[in-house]
């Protein structure tokens, strides 16, 4: 491969990166709240409501993201265009993932404390986002880490239905230079994006260690 | 109880699934009008002068006993092969051709979801145009066939790396590839065609101004549209969607995402007369997701 045709794999790949990271971005954007609600759901005493998200969870984590892209958008023909139904599958799918994350987090918290706060008259919203809340951020973050970094990479699954991100142009490009160098450039895009999020949550554990 | 609950919702799921890909009658059109015309052909490494003289050598002797005719004919109805009448070695003395003869097999690398020329079955053998001449070819040679089946947008740097001696399976003759592979003379005839369905109001190129396209990603369509300009600037968006393979691409056509498919002839045919075949091959995708 010729400079000018890797020149013209970085300027193709980048302007893919962005369809990369606008889908990362609005996952993260839905499924981060979505996932808390969600684990308020597993963890409801109300028994029918309790069941019917370790159904969800079971089926959104037990079967591959890249089947339920396919079936999101051929099975369901969602009404959508394929690149709201690549973000509609991966919120619910990493919502599912971040409910279980968010769920250890709040367990963690010892139930001595809720009944403190029960005890200073907190309500039970305040109780949640003054006392618990910050807690659970600081313990979940190593595995939201993982999962962040994880979606990064998942998000090449979206290739399937024909967004245009940067597997998708790496693929291409690769087959009609008949070159490896394409697909190893989308690599750097990935570890270069990855190594923003990975320093983001380094700064973020820094900050939030403010007790130690 | 949670698995009970579990179960349901796979088994609901499962059923929407089903419906959602349950075959209505759709009715095709491949347009006469080709985007390219080209040529299939098969691929050794580029140091491998001997087997692949071999290799022509016997599917020229296939072609004056009758052999090939009999394969093609079984596969199309008719002698469509271009393989030469003559075919004259270049002598070559490196030792590729007595390896594969001591290995004792000749490990072939196929996509294997290629119909008819590769592809599996529903019981999950691998069959095809391309298998039973590569079978016949071995037979001639006195060793095995053994049929690897690789990810395709791979298939140089699995010959490269010795792990599969040849490809072949339909694969289009390009100069990149003509570059990176020693490769067969012609013995098929392929066009990039355009598929659409029957009330879709598409009966020449020039209808796709404004038409969605879409194609198998890093298929040779990819690189035919890209070669035709003139359409290329006409269709929608200046380029088509590429979505993972040939199946998905039929069912962006069957549920109106796009209008238009492009893909190799041969193989359209294929799934236009046997509508069967792209179900099986539908839930073959999807078992295999799992």
């Amino acid at each position: 491969m010729g400079w000018d045709n890797i020149l013209n794999t970085v300027e193709q790949l980048a302007q893919a990166s962005l369809q990369t990271m606008a889908l990362f971005s609005l996952t993260l954007i839905i499924s981060l709240p979505l996932g808390l609600l969600m684990a308020f759901g597993r963890m409801s005493r109300i028994r029918p409501i309790s069941w019917l998200m370790r159904g969800y969870l079971l089926v959104m984590r037990g079967t591959p993201l890249m089947l339920q892209l396919i079936f999101f958008m051929y099975g369901l023909n969602l009404p959508f265009s394929r690149f709201q139904v690549a973000v509609v599958a991966f919120s619910l799918n990493y919502a599912a993932y971040f409910a279980e994350i968010y769920r250890g987090g709040i367990e963690g918290v010892p139930s001595g404390q809720r009944e403190a706060a029960n005890v200073l008259g907190f309500s039970k919203g305040q109780t949640f986002f003054r006392v618990i809340l910050p807690q659970v951020i600081k313990k979940i973050m190593p595995p939201m880490g993982n999962e962040f970094m994880t979606l990064v990479k998942d998000t090449s699954l979206a290739q399937m239905i024909g967004v245009a991100e940067i597997s998708l142009i790496g693929y291409q490009l690769q087959q009609s230079y008949v070159s490896m160098v394409p697909i190893v450039i989308a690599g750097v895009f990935y570890l270069v994006m990855n190594s923003v999020v990975s320093r983001g949550f380094s700064v973020a554990e820094k900050r939030l260690g403010y007790y130690s | 109880m949670k698995k009970v609950m579990g179960l349901v919702l796979a088994v609901i799921m499962t059923m929407l699934l089903a419906t959602g890909c349950m075959t209505k009658k759709y009715e095709y059109v491949v347009l006469e009008e080709a985007l390219s015309d080209e040529q299939y052909g098969i691929g050794f490494r580029k140091a491998d002068q001997a087997l692949r003289d071999e290799v022509q050598k016997i599917l020229v002797e296939m072609k004056k006993d009758g052999k090939l005719a009999e394969i093609t004919e079984k596969w199309f109805g008719e002698d469509t092969s271009t393989v030469p009448d003559t075919f004259t070695p270049t002598g070559s003395t490196d030792d590729s051709l007595t390896k594969i003869k001591e290995k004792g097999e000749l490990v072939l690398g196929l996509d294997s979801s290629f119909p008819p020329m590769g592809y599996k079955d529903s019981k999950g053998d691998i069959i095809g145009y391309d298998i039973d001449l590569a079978t016949e070819v071995c037979k001639r040679m006195n060793v095995k066939l053994k049929l690897q089946p690789i990810v395709w947008a791979q298939n140089v740097t699995e010959l490269n790396t010795g792990r599969i001696d040849c490809i072949w399976n339909g694969m289009t003759i390009n100069d990149e590839r003509d570059e990176k592979m020693n490769l067969s003379l012609s013995y098929m005839n392929n066009r990039q065609v355009v598929i659409t369905l029957k009330d879709s109001g598409i009966s020449k190129l020039t209808d796709l101004k404004d038409k969605t396209v879409v194609l198998q990603t890093g298929s040779t369509a990819n690189d035919a549209l890209n070669d035709r300009d003139d359409i290329k600037k006409i269709i929608k968006g200046g380029k088509a969607t590429s979505v993972g393979n040939n199946i998905l691409a039929m069912y962006e056509l069957q549920k109106g995402r796009s209008d238009a498919v492009v893909m190799d002839e041969i193989v359209a045919r294929y799934y236009i007369e046997r509508p069967d075949e792209l179900k099986t091959e539908a839930e073959k995708i999807n078992s295999d997701a799992d």
